[in-house]
């Protein structure tokens, strides 16, 4: 599956919903937005809504209410998320500046004994 | 119309001959005076071509016969223009020209412009959901298996790094990748690279600025590399290069970036003399000269015009 950045309201629900560590319903997210900016239920529901459907969130239904939760961990997300960042704009010097040589493994053996090399006669 | 001529073949020149003078060995002895040279010589492209347009659209007796004859002339040309079949055509060429260079790079600046800042916007969002920033470093910290350092330029500029990178480098490498992130972000290095792009996009075909592109990004690396070598210790910043690409998946790399990535690391290690001050002042003569040079072209004609005497200025007296 592509991974997506999340829009800003996305991210918002996401950072709630990680930071909880177990699953909620829309109204527990809202009740936790609502102390930063003032949000319509149904908003948070169809953002909530949207995220199920593409799959970030996962759902069980709990009484009359689904509960929500991430189907992955923040830690997962920002790892494929910078995969996809890292091959999309790699080449893109304007938006991303990526420290990094390319050098195959032969390269990075020699130089590396050069590297060792001139450390010592630093030391030394 | 011999000016037009001359301007126009002085920008082809520029365009084909200069990258292979440019592009030469020197450049990565002195990676600043380099790219000052490519921007000079591809704003002397510019500015030739802008001027050859702008001298076309001159009737060409006016500007010797001094100003009050050429508001004369200029209305005598308006009229004579439609009728004229070669001066409408030096019209229509200059409009071309000038007009359509003016509009083609105003355009492609303008949706680079725009792509970018949508991008710069995305690439946020993506990273720093779940990121956290770690004062201490000044940098953002992203959990991640995969090692990278890299930074967003940018309004809201962001040094990132991974928990791997964290891991793998050493202290002092750490320092140096941390100094040569900032040299990009303190250098606005993206402004240098933004702009040889919209160049090669709006031109493309153009030697100068396809080469230009290339060798502007790979010489902002080797300021970046130099600036932080200033700081820490030169062969700690180059163990961080090969640290960190030893860290990535083999993938297939073209040797034309492998030989970068090696020239990078080996002058570090044996930093080359720097050039000597006299082929530095040559390099910034030749600088000035590309834009000066057109501007001193065309304005030949009006120049000798005012020095021989005959131009007068309506309501001066001179004697």
């Amino acid at each position: 599956m592509a991974v997506r950045p999340f829009g800003e309201l996305e991210a918002a629900v996401m950072q709630v919903l990680w930071h909880r560590g177990e699953p909620a319903t829309v109204r527990e997210v809202l009740a936790e937005l609502a102390a930063s900016r003032s949000l319509a239920y149904t908003t948070v529901m169809t953002v909530m809504d949207n995220l199920h459907r593409k799959g970030a969130l996962q759902r069980e239904m709990a009484g009359r209410a689904w509960r929500y939760s991430p189907t992955r961990t923040r830690a997962e997300h920002s790892a494929a998320m910078l995969q996809e960042v890292l091959s999309a704009a790699g080449d893109r010097d304007e938006v991303l500046m990526h420290f990094v040589a390319d050098l195959d493994a032969d390269a990075v053996a020699s130089l590396r004994a050069a590297v060792e090399a001139a450390r010592q006669a630093q030391t030394s | 119309m011999i000016t037009a001529v001359a301007l126009l073949t002085f920008a082809v020149l520029l365009a084909v001959g200069a990258p292979r003078i440019i592009g030469a060995g020197w450049s990565a002895r002195a990676p600043r005076l380099a790219i000052a040279t490519w921007q000079a010589t591809s704003a002397g492209v510019l500015v030739s071509v802008l001027l050859a347009g702008l001298t076309l659209l001159v009737p060409a007796g006016a500007i010797s016969e001094g100003l009050a004859a050429y508001l004369d002339a200029c209305a005598a040309t308006i009229a004579a223009v439609y009728d004229s079949p070669g001066q409408l055509s030096a019209v229509l060429a200059g409009v071309l020209l000038s007009g359509g260079m003016s509009l083609r790079l105003t355009w492609v600046a303008a949706r680079s412009g725009l792509r970018n800042r949508r991008e710069r916007h995305g690439l946020r969002a993506a990273i720093l959901t779940g990121a956290r920033r770690e004062s201490s470093l000044g940098a953002v910290v992203l959990d991640s298996d995969h090692a990278a350092a890299f930074c967003l330029p940018g309004r809201a500029r962001t040094v990132v790094l991974t928990t791997a990178a964290l891991q793998t480098l050493s202290a002092g490498e750490l320092a140096g990748v941390l100094a040569h992130e900032e040299a990009h972000l303190r250098g606005r290095h993206h402004l240098a690279v933004g702009a040889a792009r919209i160049l090669s996009r709006a031109f493309p075909g153009v030697p100068l600025f396809t080469r230009g592109v290339a060798e502007i990004e790979r010489l902002v690396e080797m300021l970046a590399d130099d600036a932080a070598a200033g700081q820490v210790n030169r062969v700690e910043v180059a163990s961080a290069l090969v640290t960190l690409a030893g860290m990535r998946a083999p993938a297939a790399t073209l040797a034309a970036a492998q030989g970068a990535g090696v020239l990078r690391v080996t002058r570090l290690l044996r930093p080359a003399d720097p050039i000597r001050p006299l082929h530095r002042l040559a390099a910034a003569a030749a600088a000035v000269l590309v834009v000066t040079g057109p501007v001193a072209l065309a304005a030949w004609p009006l120049i000798s015009a005012v020095a021989s005497g005959l131009c007068v200025l309506p309501g001066a007296d001179w004697t």
